[in-house]
């Protein structure tokens, strides 16, 4: 499981719907406030083995994420 | 009633954004982006639907679509978190009050200035006329696209032009234009446009918007957004970066169905419907002996303006209303257009067409102020 953190909850949505639109299952879900020492946050929470394809999706459909980590 | 003050908000609201409002607050009215319980998150979501939605019906990009609470607040966000240091500003001659008062006050208050230029006569006369006005200090054009008391209307693509050409933003306040005309920011080369939500987008008061187009606003307000709350500064990046604190999701709802439902009928066939009513009513008016109006060479729209030649416009808002006719009269917050329309010191009467009024309105008003003319004709005041 992974989880991919997010600036704005307009972008964790941007993420969500893209990863949805590649059929790949995915929720937000609020983040631990140590997750990114920023306090409050939210993330996508996703399951897929390859990265590169995640980073490729959020590239090509302009989603600003912060961080992607194994959970 | 038959509602005649469409330019003030329309009315009525389309069924869908009643019952869509109506279903949020019912069933999931959370508080999007501070919880991530199932009630936030669908609220979040459709929030998140309502900047596609009017992205795409104007031609910009979703992050762009910064919220506010009405088109006042949208002008006023995108002209102070925009403006520059020592800059000279274009306004034109029509303009709101909520485009002159922010400008006003802040050139007096700096060492900004302003100069206003003029609106009448042919797109290109207008187009030499904001030319001839600008200087080498010159770095932002705010107008709007239609007046709010007439038909004028500003070339907004071919401004749109000379402010790309010379490094100039161009801020345009689309209130009475936007769901009347299509508006794409991109092709247009606005800067900003701010909307109304409760106009011509046909959605709830409480609701307006900025889209930004090719610009980085400053920070304009500061407060909660949900996220990243360690951190003393706004987000960086838009939306979020210009809205703070809980957003009327309803509103907001209420404002995806109205863009929803216009995209249905088609803007082309709403303004054809309006000019048809609009130049009904003109024949009538321009040819009357007992009134006068202000336009006689104008593109046809969906706002007019008159007078009577015996009462004045609030005694003939009055009469209308006795007779169940809603318009608005006075200055309508926009007293330099009334001055450049020449009107008088009382204003004038509006009328405003929407999609959902019909000949049959305009054959009764026509009714009505034949009835004022022959009532009050007898005093014999001429207040031309």
């Amino acid at each position: 499981m992974y989880i991919a953190s997010f600036k704005t909850m307009t972008h964790a949505i941007k993420g969500k719907n893209s990863l949805l639109k590649n059929k790949i299952e995915a929720d937000i879900v609020k983040l631990d406030p140590n997750f990114t020492d920023k306090g409050c946050s939210y993330g996508v929470q996703f399951n897929h083995y390859n990265l590169t394809y995640i980073y490729q999706i959020f590239n090509e459909n302009k989603v600003k994420y912060v961080q992607i980590k194994k959970v | 009633m038959i509602y005649l003050d469409n330019a003030a908000t329309t009315y009525p609201k389309p069924q869908i954004v009643i019952e869509e409002m109506s279903k949020c607050l019912k069933s999931y009215c959370a508080n999007a982006g501070r919880s991530a319980h199932s009630l936030a998150i669908k609220t979040a979501e459709k929030i998140f639907e309502a900047r596609q939605v009017i992205s795409d019906f104007f031609g910009a990009d979703e992050d762009n679509i910064v919220f506010t609470y009405n088109a006042t607040y949208a002008l006023n966000m995108a002209i102070k978190s925009l403006i520059n240091d020592e800059a000279h500003i274009l306004i034109s001659d029509i303009e709101h009050n909520a485009v002159l008062r922010p400008i006003h006050s802040i050139c007096t208050k700096t060492k900004n200035t302003y100069d206003i230029f003029d609106t009448n006569g042919s797109d290109e006369e207008i187009i030499n006329n904001i030319k001839g006005k600008i200087t080498s200090k010159t770095s932002m054009i705010v107008c709007n696209f239609v007046s709010n008391i007439c038909s004028r209307r500003l070339p907004i693509k071919e401004i749109g032009e000379i402010c790309k050409k010379n490094n100039i933003i161009f801020i345009v306040d689309g209130s009475q234009g936007a769901g009347h005309y299509n508006i794409n920011v991109k092709e247009s080369n606005i800067n900003a446009l701010c909307l109304p939500g409760h106009k011509g987008l046909y959605g709830p008061q409480g609701t307006g918007i900025v889209i930004f187009n090719n610009v980085s606003p400053r920070q304009y307000i500061e407060g909660g957004t949900g996220i990243n709350s360690l951190e003393l500064e706004m987000p960086k990046i838009l939306p979020e970066r210009l809205e703070a604190g809980t957003l009327s999701a309803p509103s907001i709802i209420g404002l995806l169905e109205g863009v929803k439902w216009l995209k249905t009928l088609n803007v082309d066939k709403i303004r054809s419907h309006e000019e048809d009513l609009y130049l009904h009513f003109k024949k009538y008016i321009s040819t009357n002996d007992n009134y006068i109006i202000y336009e006689s060479n104008f593109y046809p729209g969906n706002t007019i303006c008159f007078n009577s030649k015996f009462l004045t416009s609030n005694i003939v808002a009055k009469e209308l209303n006795d007779r169940g006719i809603c318009v608005r009269s006075g200055q309508h917050c926009s007293p330099l257009a009334h001055k450049t329309l020449g009107t008088r010191a009382d204003g004038a009467v509006r009328i405003s067409f929407s999609v959902f009024n019909t000949r049959n309105d305009v054959i009764e008003l026509i009714e009505a102020l034949d009835g004022i003319s022959i009532k009050h004709k007898k005093k014999n005041r001429n207040l031309i």
